[in-house]
């Protein structure tokens, strides 16, 4: 190669570009129609610019697939954010006396609730104290989690709705909350088949696309809660009643009977002005998933059902071979009771 | 919400809004995306970095004063993780000698191709890749890298005959 073989060839690379005059660009096709090397040359560069070319529409096909990953990977990214969120209670679980203190009023809660009689009342007020946001839920939890297991409370235990009165200190509207969690094993189908027997409409989250619901009327909740207590693979099990007054915030956790999986449920729910409806703002946590669900409606009469899916991905686990995600699906139905002061 | 502003998306997001930070995802990505890939030079290790700085991103967001800046802010996070990433790899250069054949494979072609721009000094693999994967003009490259247009046609110009050289083991790099 000559010393004009190497100047032919720094053209032929700016040829590619589209950056030669029409001088330069005659004088370089003219060498190249009778030199052999620069000739291979500039078909060599003209491959590989068109396999470059090639390349970066491939990759750019990919980049809606590459954005789904991340948000895909969001929405397990709660935890921390949250934790931000409450900077007060990152305090409390930081300083061993807050921390202390903490785990005395975690352990009256538990023992409010152990004791079923004044369960109601002592929940309504312990709960006043946990703060609502899922970080206080998760510590909450994960709280409950690291003691002995206490199982669901029986709701036939409870005593009668009307004792709500009796709770001190309260005036004005008072709305009762319980859930019935049901934990999905394998028995999908069967499931599938009642909602669609039944028409359920399911409606997905705004906020999180692993969180959906359902309006259910009484005969639906009715049938829902008997289909439920009568299919031998699915276990409907029912939390203690919250009790708040309207606008108050309140807390529900309940662990579960393998005590891998638990629920908390915040909630804030206030009658709509004309008596027709109520409007509830609630956060659930699941594990270490957080789910919202802002400014929801529902009828006075009507029961909210949840489906919420917690994605696990095995790629992180490096035992597991299977590459797939694997999804497990927790249902939980919301009933909401008003009582109007007496 | 596709004509929020960044701003008020920032916001959002700030309050634990997952839908409105997606919203900046979907927005951003592909910028971010382009600027890892020309540091680290491989698309896997680009997607990498990408979805740990935009993650870290929402996470960090209260640190974000104005939330105008976001572009230029998860940029910044996005370099920063590359380069330490580009620090802890420290895998030595290596020439890619393979012949060439008309009747590549394009995926394998893709593989040569890729692991050819992996081993371009990162001077000349960014305006690359900006060319390349983000279809910019030299003028827009230029803007970006804040160089002139006839400095991003002399890197263009040497990338294509380091790139040629790498894939083929042919020719001196001075060459």
């Amino acid at each position: 190669m000559d010393s004009s073989c190497k100047k032919i060839q720094n053209q032929l690379a700016d040829d590619i570009l589209g950056n030669l005059s029409a001088d330069e660009y005659e004088n370089v096709h003219e060498h190249v129609n009778r030199c052999p090397n620069c000739r291979q040359y500039k078909q060599a560069l003209e491959e590989e610019h068109r396999a470059l070319m090639e390349f970066g529409e491939n990759v750019k096909e990919t980049i809606k697939a590459r954005q789904d990953r991340v948000i895909h990977a969001l929405s397990n990214a709660s935890q921390m954010t949250y934790k931000e969120k409450l900077p007060l209670w990152r305090i409390i679980m930081k300083n061993k006396k807050t921390k202390f203190a903490a785990a005395v009023l975690l352990i009256a809660v538990l023992v409010g609730i152990s004791q079923v009689g004044g369960a109601r009342a002592a929940f309504a007020q312990t709960t006043r104290f946990v703060r609502t946001t899922l970080a206080g839920l998760r510590e909450f939890v994960s709280e409950m989690k690291s003691r002995e297991p206490i199982g669901y409370i029986d709701e036939s235990k409870l005593p009668p709705a009307k004792s709500v009165r009796q709770v001190p200190d309260v005036q004005g509207t008072v709305i009762s909350a319980k859930i019935k969690e049901l934990a999905v094993v394998e028995e999908q189908n069967v499931l599938q088949d009642f909602f669609k027997s039944e028409n359920v409409e399911w409606i997905q989250s705004e906020n999180n696309v692993n969180m959906w619901y359902a309006k259910l009327d009484p005969i639906k909740t009715e049938r829902f809660t008997d289909f439920a207590g009568t299919c031998e693979d699915l276990q409907l099990k029912s939390s203690p009643r919250l009790m708040l007054l309207e606008g108050q915030e309140g807390t529900i956790g309940s662990l579960s009977a393998q005590d891998e999986d638990a629920v908390a449920l915040a909630l804030v729910a206030t009658v709509l002005e004309d008596d027709e409806g109520i409007e509830l703002s609630l956060s659930f946590l699941r594990g270490h998933s957080g789910f919202e669900m802002p400014n929801l409606r529902i009828e006075i009469n009507e029961a909210v059902l949840f489906r919420l899916v917690k994605t696990t991905d095995t790629k992180e686990s490096e035992n597991d071979a299977s590459d797939a995600d694997t999804e497990n699906v927790i249902y939980v139905l919301l009933q909401i009771e008003v009582r109007s002061p007496t | 919400l596709d004509e929020r502003s960044d701003e008020n998306l920032v916001m959002a997001s700030r309050r634990g809004n997952k839908t409105a930070y997606a919203q900046l995802v979907r927005r951003h990505y592909e910028h971010v995306f382009i600027v890892c890939l020309g540091v680290v030079g491989n698309v896997e290790d680009a997607e990498d970095a990408t979805q740990e700085a935009l993650l870290k991103g929402f996470l960090q967001l209260k640190k974000l004063r104005d939330g105008a800046q976001f572009r230029p802010w998860i940029t910044k996070i996005a370099k920063n993780l590359c380069f330490n990433f580009v620090r802890r790899k420290q895998r030595g250069r290596q020439i890619i000698a393979e012949k060439a054949t008309s009747s590549v494979h394009s995926q394998y072609q893709n593989d040569r191709l890729q692991r050819a721009i992996e081993h371009l000094p990162m001077e000349i693999r960014q305006p690359l890749v900006m060319y390349y994967f983000d279809s910019r003009n030299v003028l827009s490259v230029a803007n970006d890298l804040n160089i002139s247009t006839s400095a991003v046609y002399s890197r263009l110009q040497c990338a294509i005959k380091e790139l040629h050289r790498l894939m083929t083991g042919q020719g001196d790099k001075n060459g």
